[in-house]
């Protein structure tokens, strides 16, 4: 009976000991993220309380859109044939000691190589927050418009005096060409495709092929006519000799 | 140049215009060079196994099957 007691109690037990855990988890997993979303890519940096030993903040956006939302190839930001976007920095650095930023740039990479690269000149703010600051370029792809399609990743980087980058964050462009399809790289790679699949196709047929076309099995050899004494004289088939017929046929 | 190699070598290729048509039609980014061999090697590693052992499959069937068909012949004339 005193089991019967116990039983439900032993049950409520441990619902509330995962309650609570559960609880404690929720807490010290949001926390940290709930504090750390408005310093991470925030823009409107005139709303964050300037403390004197903020850390740096920095935050770009694409035509108004935060590139934090372009971080992947499939969710990258279109860019149609002469469309320009515009980039806009927001950055707030510490007024003590820090770095001073003093260009925002714009670097396209492809296969780990530089094609495209823009800088313009940081402009800081010193009416509304000290240290703070902004840049803006207007960016399309240039002269590469015409050959370029695809996927590609931009790095918005904020540089000091010395060049060396501050802050920085890749972001994705689906770049379409004039043409969109009909861009030269993708019709040369459409016939290739085309081409080795028919050279797949060729081989596999190949591979098998002994099973279609495969020799008759062997029979008697053809019979071999004797040799002639003379070359050039046509012999009568043995069959019409034995008959007794003239050689020029009946008349 | 048997079947089975002709085959992985095109396989090969086509691994490669795989990966760059993705990149093309806007699902993968070959922007480091880290990222972009570890696609193409994948590509062309990918390829060239499948289409080859697909060739390799096929002519081991056919020497399969042709086998017993050669033994029922009987011995082999002079």
């Amino acid at each position: 009976m005193g089991r019967g007691r116990d039983s439900p109690r032993a049950r409520r037990i441990p619902t509330a000991a995962v309650a609570a855990l559960a609880l404690v988890l929720v807490l010290a997993v949001g926390a940290p993220s709930a504090f750390a979303t408005p310093v991470r890519g925030s823009v409107a940096l005139q709303a964050a309380p300037a403390a004197p030993a903020a850390p740096f903040r920095a935050g770009v956006t694409w035509d108004g859109t935060n590139v934090s939302s372009a971080h992947s190839p499939t969710t990258a930001f279109t860019l149609t044939p002469g469309q320009k976007a515009r980039v806009f920095f927001g950055y707030v650095e510490p007024v003590t000691q820090g770095p001073h930023v003093t260009n925002a740039s714009l670097t396209l990479t492809y296969l780990g190589v530089v094609i495209e690269s823009s800088i313009t000149p940081a402009h800081p703010t010193p009416q509304s927050l000290a240290g703070a600051g902004f840049a803006e370029i207007n960016w399309s792809f240039g002269s590469l418009y015409q050959v370029i399609e695809g996927a590609f990743q931009l790095t918005a980087s904020l540089l000091d005096k010395n060049g060396s980058t501050v802050w920085s964050e890749p972001f994705y462009v689906d770049a379409r060409a004039p043409y969109s399809l009909e861009s030269g790289f993708v019709v040369v790679l459409l016939i290739l495709f085309v081409l080795e699949a028919y050279y797949i196709a060729a081989a596999f047929r190949t591979a098998r092929g002994g099973r279609r076309a495969s020799p008759p099995p062997p029979s008697a050899p053809p019979p071999v006519p004797p040799a002639s004494p003379a070359a050039g004289e046509a012999t009568p088939p043995p069959e019409n000799t034995s008959a007794g017929t003239p050689p020029g046929g009946p008349s | 140049m048997s079947a089975a190699s002709s085959a992985s070598a095109s396989g090969v290729v086509l691994g490669l215009v795989v990966v760059f048509l993705l990149q093309q039609f806007g699902y993968i980014a070959l922007s480091s060079v880290l990222t972009s061999v570890l696609y193409l090697a994948i590509g062309a590693i990918v390829g060239g196994a499948l289409f080859g052992g697909i060739a390799v499959g096929l002519s081991h069937r056919r020497t399969t099957s042709e086998a017993p068909s050669s033994s029922q012949q009987g011995p082999a004339r002079p």
